[in-house]
C-alpha cells in the first residue's frame, strides 16, 4: 500500500469498515510511514475536537437539584412513624379495611340489619296446647 | 457501592435501592456527556439543565428499563435524544452552541478559536451527520450503541459515519480561522 491509497482508506480505518485485507496493510504502511501515521493523529484530533468544542458542564446547582430529586426518590431512609405504619408491614388502612367489609357485609345482609329492624312477630299465645284466646268454659258445666 | 469499577447498569440498580454513592459515580460519568449532547440541541443554559435533570431522573424511574438486561447509555441518549426533540420541536432552536461561548473567549483564546471553528464546521453538515458526530465524540457512545439509539445496523452507522467525517473534514478545512 502506499500513501496515497493509505490517504484514501484513512476514514475507514478510523470507522473500521474496511476489509481486514486492506485493514492489515493499512496497519503495516501506518507502523512504518511517518506521514501517514501523522495524518492518521490528525484526523483523530479533529474528531476528538468535536467532543472538546461542545464539552460543557451542568452547574453545581443542577447537579444538586437532581441529587434531591434522586434522593426524594429512591431514598430508603427511615420513614416518619405515620407513614411507616401506612406502608409496612401491613397497610392500616389495609386492616381498617379488613375490619369494616365483614361488618359492612353483615349489615347489609338479610339475616343483618334489614332483619334486626324489623319487629319480630307475636309469639303465638299456644302454649303446650293452652290457647289463651279461647273462651273459659267451665269443666264443671259439662 | 463507590467503586468506579461497577458496571452502569449495576449502578443504576444501587441508585434505584437508595444508594446515593452510586449516583454520583453515574453522575460523574455522564454529567459531561449528557449535558453537552443536551446543550447542543437546546437554546438556552437554565433550559438545557432542566432538560438534563429531567432526562436522567425519567430514565431512573422508567421501570420498564432492566438494568439486568439492556445497555444503560444507549437507553439514556434515546430518551435525552426525544426528549431534545421535542424540545427543539417547540421551537427556539435557532440560536445554539455558538451564543453560549463569550465573543472575547473566541477571539483571544486560540484553544476557543478552534472550537468555534470546530462548531461552524458541524452546523454546516447535515443534521442526520451532526448527530452521528455527537453521538459518536460527544456522547462517546460505541458503533453498537449509536445503532440501538438509532435503530439501524450497526455497518449501516459505521459507513454513514465515514460519510460524515468525511464532510466534516472537508467542512473544517473551509471554515478554519486562518
Amino acid at each position: 500500500m502506499n500513501c496515497d491509497q493509505a490517504s484514501e482508506h484513512l476514514v475507514e480505518y478510523h470507522h473500521d469498515t474496511l476489509d481486514p485485507q486492506t485493514r492489515d496493510a493499512m496497519a503495516t504502511h501506518l507502523a512504518s510511514c511517518g506521514a501517514c501515521a501523522r495524518s492518521y493523529c490528525r484526523l483523530q484530533a479533529e474528531l476528538r475536537g468535536i467532543g472538546s468544542a461542545y464539552a460543557e458542564r451542568p452547574s453545581a446547582k443542577a447537579r444538586a437539584s437532581l441529587r434531591k430529586a434522586v434522593e426524594a426518590e429512591f431514598s430508603t431512609a427511615p420513614a416518619p412513624a405515620l407513614w411507616r405504619a401506612l406502608r409496612r408491614p401491613v397497610p392500616v388502612y389495609g386492616a381498617v379495611l379488613a375490619a369494616i367489609i365483614p361488618l359492612a357485609l353483615w349489615m347489609w345482609s338479610p339475616s343483618g340489619s334489614a332483619a334486626a329492624e324489623e319487629p319480630a312477630p307475636p309469639a303465638p299465645a299456644r302454649l303446650h296446647g293452652y290457647d289463651a284466646t279461647a273462651p273459659l268454659v267451665d269443666p264443671s258445666v259439662s | 457501592m463507590t467503586g468506579h469499577s461497577h458496571s452502569d447498569e449495576a449502578l443504576v440498580c444501587a441508585i434505584r435501592e437508595g444508594d446515593l454513592a452510586a449516583f454520583d459515580v453515574l453522575y460523574a460519568r455522564y454529567e459531561v456527556r449528557l449535558f453537552a449532547y443536551v446543550r447542543r440541541w437546546v437554546p438556552g443554559r437554565a433550559r438545557a439543565e432542566d432538560v438534563f435533570q429531567e432526562v436522567f431522573l425519567t430514565v431512573l424511574r422508567d421501570r420498564t428499563y432492566d438494568p439486568q438486561r439492556g445497555r444503560f447509555a444507549p437507553w439514556l441518549f434515546t430518551v435525552a435524544r426525544n426528549r431534545c426533540r421535542a424540545e427543539a420541536r417547540r421551537g427556539a432552536a435557532e440560536s445554539r452552541a455558538l451564543e453560549a461561548m463569550p465573543t472575547g473567549a473566541r477571539t483571544v483564546d486560540p484553544r476557543a478559536s478552534e472550537a468555534a471553528d470546530v462548531r461552524r464546521a458541524m452546523d454546516a453538515l447535515p443534521e442526520p451527520q451532526r448527530q452521528l458526530l455527537l453521538l459518536k465524540q460527544v456522547a462517546e457512545l460505541t458503533y453498537q450503541e449509536i445503532a440501538t439509539v438509532l435503530g439501524v445496523a450497526e455497518g449501516t452507522i459505521k459507513s454513514r459515519l465515514h460519510a460524515a467525517t468525511r464532510a466534516f473534514r472537508a467542512q473544517l478545512r473551509e471554515t478554519e480561522t486562518p
